[in-house]
């Protein structure tokens, strides 16, 4: 009955899209609303897809700014722009990490030459890939990068998070350093957090069960979570430690709500995070901000890891919705979760009133084809078949929120003005499809 | 002297016979005798021979001698008469004209005696009935006696009010000129006569108000008649003439300085009551007009009351005739009219202050100010305008295109000179609210016609690349072209009024904020009026101008310029998308028509305004102006064509492609969202016109609105013109695809071929060289995967992991197997298809699945009761085919699948679907070659069956053996019938090229005998060596 009753919910808040950018031939796989002051003065979308393109989108005029083609067309699982530095670190599937740099020097021959209008700074934007490495993407988990707090000019160093080379259960951080050359350190290798808490017998975990791969990473202040298969979040940071002399990883957080289903997704709002999974909720933990500073420790100095004595499991408050699978989550100000599922339904669930408020779907036409000529046996009846087992609805492949935000109406023309006022004054919804479109939605 | 004594010698005989009979005494004299005419006669022809002042008075005192004493005699007939006047006209012209020649005594003498010869009676009753020779001579000669006395030093005093004897005389003189100004207004001759004696008299003569004041009244009275008659009667020489000669008249008696006005003017609160206690003594006083003479001898004529009573009387003239005379519409009246009325507002300003307005509104509707007297009187110029504002709704109804004029150009001039309050605010409220009553007068709201659609389907094909500007003109509903361009021009005139007064923008700005709630026509009349006034900042500043413009200044223009475009464009975009949600399968009606044309009309003129920065707009704007580049409305196409050039023209070199093209996804994102709203009007259209435009590129862009296409076929397959649309776009998008894709067809044949063997006849089924070198190819890849990828083509079929990659990702699936993860699922799958499947074709395989969904719907929709629609589905499947067979193990699938349905038309009755059905059942025989074999030959069966084509023909080539001619080709066919016939025998004969050795003789025979009917015999006979033998066979055995 739930269910019956949910489905009319989500179709009495369905709303028609706003927008549609169209660029992409192929399913989105990562979507990003950054801030780029040099490219524009209004937040940009990053979108990447499963072709190895790359876009980055003007909001106010819906188009695409400038865009990057992964050589051998590899699937993009994550991207992560570096707002000090401008630079952008895409990690596809071919297991490579590579950084681009938004070409300055373009930009400045354009700006000397056209001083005045603004709207064509970014005519000729370009990206220069600076460097590369390989890394393991055997699992579909995205990364953290963060740059050092205070960037010289000529020295930039950024710290990598990224799965370990060949154990998908560990991770390995790394140290760029950007000089003249780049130079690449690896302070932690392997950092086994499974084994860590299996070690401290924390929650009676039994030795041999298993974590799975990391799925998902997630970045709140200093704090780095992982969401792993079976469900755990885990959530550390670097801490210098007196004993040992060097910097190590200090557990600050686990939980296991989800568990034994894999963290599909995390996102993280003010000092809250929110995971989702398989089932039909998600969860919400406050981070404290400033965590007492702890004098008992237990700790594995072979693992580099240490853990407060104190630590248990958090926690959570489970925020219940009428979708399960969950794939994507983000928050929008205080009150609205925007979840997407596997269907391919996304909703605004108001987290005050406990009400959605709008779905999304973009469903697919019945007449349902296929290119192979193999793979229709089940059906009998030839090719063109109105499958019923196979999701109606278009994938979400990312999905990602823009939060509205402020304009300074400085050195701007007026129809500037009205239309990025336009973009500001709504939260918006932004959803990349398996088809390459990527729909905006106001909230 | 000489000429005197010349003149003498000359005249005096003359002289001598008329003193003869004017000596007679009176009772013998005949005062009608002929012989006394004659002498005159001869007398005045003498006369008229010598020039002006040619002569002394010497000679005249001769000359008079008998006239006087003729005009002793008590009686003189009317020709005597008229040519005693001429003889003393004469001698007033040539012997008493300068200075010192004419004596005042004779001049006093002889002024009674001509006026009583002219007119005897003071009620000038004779004079009516005389000639009109006879009243020009007394013109003449009251003319010429006037020029005399001018001539003369005591010109001045001449009938000054010391010599009342002459008095009688000169009121009788005026009687008599004015009689015969208005007595005889066919001949125009005798009225410059009379006017120019007149004015003689008035300006040079007597030139003193106060004594012309006496004579005024009747002169105005007459002149106001000569003025007030139509055209028909008074010619406009004469109007030229009267009017020059009142504006002296009325100049002499009314001027301001002579009569020492003095305007009361309130000034303190304190004099009203002062003026109050007047006005009760005084009943003339007039509070708006407090005129007072300061002259307090009282011995004048003119004085307050005299003023007070006798400028009413002319204000009533001046109402009488001038609009009169503004209607006959004569420039030289016109001009006249206005000088009059210039010169009355210089002179008598204050005198005649009461006739102030009609002299203002004189000067409006004259559109004329030769003076520049308006802007000092602005307070009556701001009360005509007002005047008319409050008719304007009637101005417009009743197309009085001048009075718009006039009343722009008095406003025009309210608003040059006052600086401190404007009426433009006014003015625009009373334009929209007559503009609202005038387009949509209550009653008659109901009554809106439909413009017909030229076809419910899609033929008005847009030709986008050679568009025209039309300079179109919208005109306004419910008034003519000619009112609404006036309108528009009056409108225009008003914007750069409000723009020079910088209120454009606070204008348009609450003109448009108003409209919140109002009525569609009223909003539409709103924007109408609001891009009038922004048109006129679309003028381009001349270049000398930018060099002296501020540089502050012109920015802050600038802003201003691109906030009340933007406002209007907003409202625009508003409205737009009100009224196509309306018209929207409906159909577009009157008023919709007008209010898209205004739409189209605002963009471009903003776009003409605010020029490069148009640009950004684009993004919602540019559909509705492609949209309606292909409206049913002719009307809306020549707007939209306009503004469609403007803004090529503006942003892209004037290239429409260019536009289009560069706004693709503005474009699509337009019609996807009316699609997604379920407004289908026009959209497959503007699809097509992108499609083959910017090509197959752009469209892979694009795939979702296909896909929405094919959303809409699943709830609307019903309606049959929604579907036709979608499936002639269909036939764009394949055949752009196919140009994008595939050269030629020769390429896909070659891909093709590789999977058909043609004829079994044929070793490995190869009938040429290429096809050998094919296969080698073919081997020689094998081999190459085979080193390269461990045997992936051998061990396809297994599910065994044929690569390290492959195992690894089946590996890694193991776990996830649990955890039912579609999406990495499908990843895997479709890694794992490219190794099983392997795509040759040079169509990817996203918009292969396009081509299939179109033939998935076509196949679904051939049951569709539209004709139209199945044949256009069945044009669109012929196109499919060859490209699916790209993909050949595909393409047996789908032509497996679809077969049935499509045989199901080459069946049917009617012939129109029976022909493009071959055509494409030719296409799958063609491109899937053996694979539909056994169905062909089914097929075969089915036509002799149950096909009513197959029956137009002889089937059985046994029957008719004995009637060898029947074996050619037939030509008698209607042509729908012919072409279906010659389309199904092409169709039998591409599937005889691969069943040729699969039937027996005898149904070959049959088939053959069939095809011979409809295409000549040498074309099958050279198909194959066996069709050749079964075609010499029919022809000579049976």
């Amino acid at each position: 009955m739930r269910g019956f009753s949910n489905e009319i919910i989500l179709k009495r808040t369905l709303t028609l899209s706003d927008f549609t950018l169209r660029y992409h031939k192929r399913g989105i796989t990562a979507l990003q609303v950054i801030k780029a002051p040099s490219v524009s003065n209004v937040p940009v979308l990053l979108s990447g897809d499963n072709y190895g393109y790359f876009v980055m989108w003007d909001l106010v005029t819906k188009r695409p700014i400038t865009h990057i083609e992964i050589e051998g067309n590899s699937h993009i699982i994550a991207f992560w722009w570096v707002e000090t530095t401008n630079v952008l670190y895409i990690l596809s599937k071919d297991s490579m990490l590579r950084i681009f740099e938004l070409d300055s020097s373009t930009q400045l021959s354009i700006d000397l030459v056209r001083k005045l209008s603004q709207a064509n700074k970014t005519d000729h934007l370009q990206w220069t890939k600076i460097y590369e490495m390989p890394i393991n993407t055997l699992n579909f988990a995205n990364f953290i990068i963060e740059a050092e707090v205070k960037p010289t000019k000529d020295n930039k160093s950024y710290r990598l998070v990224c799965c370990h080379t060949d154990d998908s259960e560990t991770i390995d951080i790394y140290q760029i350093i950007e000089d003249s050359t780049f130079k690449l350190k690896r302070p932690f290798n392997n950092i086994n957090f499974p084994r860590f808490l299996k070690q401290q017998n924390f929650l009676g975990i039994s030795k041999d069960s298993k974590f799975g791969i990391i799925m998902r990473f997630a970045k709140l202040n200093d704090v780095i979570f992982l969401g792993y298969e079976n469900g755990f979040v885990v959530g550390f940071k670097i801490t210098f430690d007196e004993g040992l002399q060097r910097d190590i990883a200090e557990l600050v957080h686990v939980s296991n709500d989800h568990y034994p289903n894999p963290i599909l997704d995390m996102c993280v709002s003010g000092d809250e995070l929110y995971s989702c999974s398989t089932d039909d909720f998600i969860t919400k933990y406050k981070i404290p901000v400033n965590l007492q500073l702890e004098t008992k420790y237990l700790r594995d100095d072979a693992l580099l890891i240490k853990c407060p004595s104190s630590l248990r499991v958090s926690e959570p408050s489970k925020v219940h919705l009428p979708l399960k699978n969950i794939g994507h989550i983000d928050k929008v100000k205080d009150d609205y979760l925007v979840v997407s599922s596997w269907s391919g339904m996304t909703i605004v669930y108001n987290m005050r009133t406990s009400e959605v408020e709008q779905t999304f779907v973009k469903s697919k036409n019945n007449l349902v084809v296929s290119d192979s000529s193999m793979g229709d046996l089940t059906n009998g009846s030839g090719s063109n078949t109105e499958s019923s087992s196979k999701s109606h609805n278009y994938k979400v492949g990312a999905m990602t929120c823009l939060e509205s935000f402020d304009v300074q109406s400085d050195g701007l023309r007026l129809g500037q003005l009205r239309r990025i006022k336009a973009l500001a004054k709504c939260n918006w919804c932004l959803i990349g499809y398996e088809d390459g479109t990527i729909k905006l939605n106001k909230i | 002297m000489n000429s005197d004594t010349n003149a003498f010698k000359d005249i005096r005989i003359s002289c001598v016979e008329l003193s003869r009979i004017a000596f007679l005494p009176t009772e013998s004299f005949d005062p009608n005798s002929l012989t006394l005419l004659a002498c005159l006669k001869k007398v005045e022809e003498k006369l008229s021979a010598y020039e002006d002042d040619s002569l002394s008075p010497k000679f005249a005192d001769y000359v008079f001698v008998p006239i006087a004493s003729l005009l002793k005699q008590p009686a003189l007939g009317e020709s005597q008469t008229e040519y005693v006047l001429l003889i003393i006209f004469h001698l007033l012209r040539t012997c008493w004209s300068s200075n010192g020649k004419f004596s005042e005594q004779l001049g006093q003498q002889l002024f009674p005696l001509i006026t009583f010869l002219v007119s005897s009676d003071k009620d000038n009753q004779k004079l009516i009935t005389r000639s009109d020779e006879f009243k020009y001579a007394g013109c003449l000669v009251l003319h010429q006696f006037f020029k005399s006395v001018r001539s003369q030093r005591y010109h001045k005093e001449f009938f000054s009010n010391s010599k009342p004897n002459l008095l009688p005389a000169l009121g009788h003189s005026v009687t008599i000129l004015l009689k015969i100004l208005e007595q005889s207004p066919q001949n125009n001759e005798l009225q410059f006569k009379a006017l120019a004696s007149l004015e003689v008299l008035f300006q040079d003569i007597i030139s003193d108000g106060e004594m012309l004041s006496f004579i005024l009244p009747g002169n105005v009275s007459v002149f106001a008649k000569i003025l007030t008659k139509p055209g028909r009667q008074i010619h406009y020489k004469v109007c030229v003439r009267t009017l020059e000669v009142l504006a002296k008249l009325l100049v002499l008696v009314y001027d301001d300085f002579s009569l020492d006005i003095k305007v009361n003017k309130l000034t303190d609160i304190r004099e009203l009551s002062d003026t109050k206690l007047k006005h009760e003594i005084n009943q003339s006083f007039m509070f708006n007009g407090p005129i007072v003479l300061l002259r307090t001898d009282g011995k004048t004529h003119r004085d307050t009351s005299w003023l007070t009573a006798t400028s009413g009387q002319i204000n009533i003239a001046l109402e009488a005739f001038i609009p009169k005379l503004l209607k006959r519409n004569n420039e030289s009246i016109d001009e006249a009219l206005a000088t009059f009325v210039s010169i009355l507002l210089t002179r008598c300003e204050n005198s005649l202050n009461n006739c102030e307005k009609v002299l203002v509104s004189t000067l409006v509707h004259l559109e004329r100010d030769p003076m520049s007297k308006l802007p000092s009187h602005l307070v009556k110029l701001k009360e005509v305008v007002n005047e008319d504002l409050h008719k304007l709704s009637d101005i417009i109804r009743f197309e009085n295109a001048d009075r718009l004029s006039s009343l722009s150009f008095a406003i025009t001039i309210l608003e040059k000179n006052n600086e401190r309050d404007t009426m433009i605010n006014e003015v625009v409220r009373c334009l929209f609210e007559s503009l609202n009553e005038s387009i949509e007068p209550p009653s008659l709201i109901n009554h809106k016609e439909r413009i017909i659609e030229q076809s419910s389907q899609l033929t008005t094909t847009v030709n986008f690349e050679n568009l025209e500007s039309t300079n179109a003109l919208i005109a306004l509903p419910r008034l003519s072209e000619d009112m609404s361009l006036k309108l528009k021009k009056f409108t225009y005139h008003m914007g750069s009024l409000l723009l020079e007064r910088h209120i454009l923008n606070d204008v348009v700005t609450e003109l448009i904020s108003e409209q919140v709630d109002s009525p569609r026509t009223q909003k539409i009349v709103a924007l109408w009026l609001s891009t009038n006034f922004i048109k006129a900042m679309e003028k381009q500043p001349k270049e000398e101008e930018v060099y002296l413009q501020f540089e502050s200044d012109a920015n802050y223009s600038s802003s201003m310029v691109e906030e009340v475009c933007l406002i209007v464009l907003e409202f625009c975009n508003e409205l737009s998308q009100d009224i196509s949600m309306e018209i929207e399968g409906k159909g577009i009606k009157k008023s919709d028509e007008f209010a898209v044309c205004t739409v189209l009309f605002s963009i471009e003129t903003i776009c003409a305004v605010m020029r490069e920065e148009f640009q950004p707009e684009l993004i919602d704007y540019i559909y509705t102006v492609v949209d309606a580049l292909a409206s049913p409305s002719e009307a809306i196409r020549y707007v939209s064509q306009s503004c469609a050039l403007r803004i090529a023209d503006t942003l892209y070199h004037g290239s429409i492609p260019n536009m289009i093209l560069s706004n693709v996804d503005y474009l699509v994102e337009s019609i996807s969202s009316r699609l997604n709203s379920g407004m289908t009007e026009r959209v497959s259209q503007i699809l097509m016109v992108i499609c083959q435009l910017a090509g197959y590129e752009t469209i892979e862009n694009f795939k979702d609105v296909i896909e929405t296409i094919f959303k809409l076929l699943d709830y609307y397959h019903g309606y049959s013109d929604l579907c036709l649309q979608f499936f002639q776009l269909f036939k764009i998008i394949i055949l752009e695809m196919k140009k994008k894709y595939i050269n030629d067809d020769e390429m896909i044949l070659k891909i093709a071929n590789q999977h058909i063997s043609q004829s079994t006849f044929s070793p490995w089924g190869m009938t040429d060289f290429q096809q050998v070198l094919n296969i080698l190819d073919k081997e020689t890849q094998v081999k190459d995967d085979i080193t390269d990828e461990n045997d992936v083509d051998f061990l396809k079929d297994d599910n065994e992991p044929s690569n390290f990659q492959e195992y690894f990702d089946s590996k890694l699936r193991e776990p996830d197997s649990d955890d039912d993860e579609e999406e990495r699922e499908e990843e895997v799958e479709g890694s794992s298809k490219e190794y099983t499947d392997q795509w040759t074709s040079p169509i990817p395989s996203d918009s292969y699945k396009i081509l299939l969904q179109i033939l998935g719907y076509g196949e679904r929709l051939l049951t569709h009761p539209s004709k139209r629609l199945r044949v256009q589905i069945l044009i669109v499947m012929r196109l499919i085919f060859p490209l699916l067979s790209t993909q050949h193990n595909l393409l047996i699938r789908e032509v497996a699948s679809t077969w049935d349905s499509i045989i199901q038309c080459v069946l049917c009755s009617d012939y129109s679907i029976v022909q493009p059905a071959c055509s494409c059942v030719e296409q799958m025989i063609k491109y899937s070659g053996d694979f539909v074999a056994k169905r062909f030959i089914e097929l075969w069966q089915k036509l002799c069956q149950d096909s009513f084509i197959l029956k137009e023909l002889r089937i059985d080539p046994t029957v008719h053996n004995h009637e060898k001619k029947s074996i050619s080709k037939h030509v008698k066919f209607p042509p729908v019938t012919e072409n279906a016939l010659v389309s199904m025998v092409h169709m039998v004969l591409e599937g005889v090229k691969i069943t040729e050795y699969l039937i027996s003789e005898a149904v070959l025979e049959q088939i053959i005998y069939c095809c011979i009917q409809v295409v000549p015999v040498e074309k099958i006979s050279s198909m194959s060596l066996i069709v050749g033998d079964i075609v010499w066979k029919i022809r000579n055995i049976n």
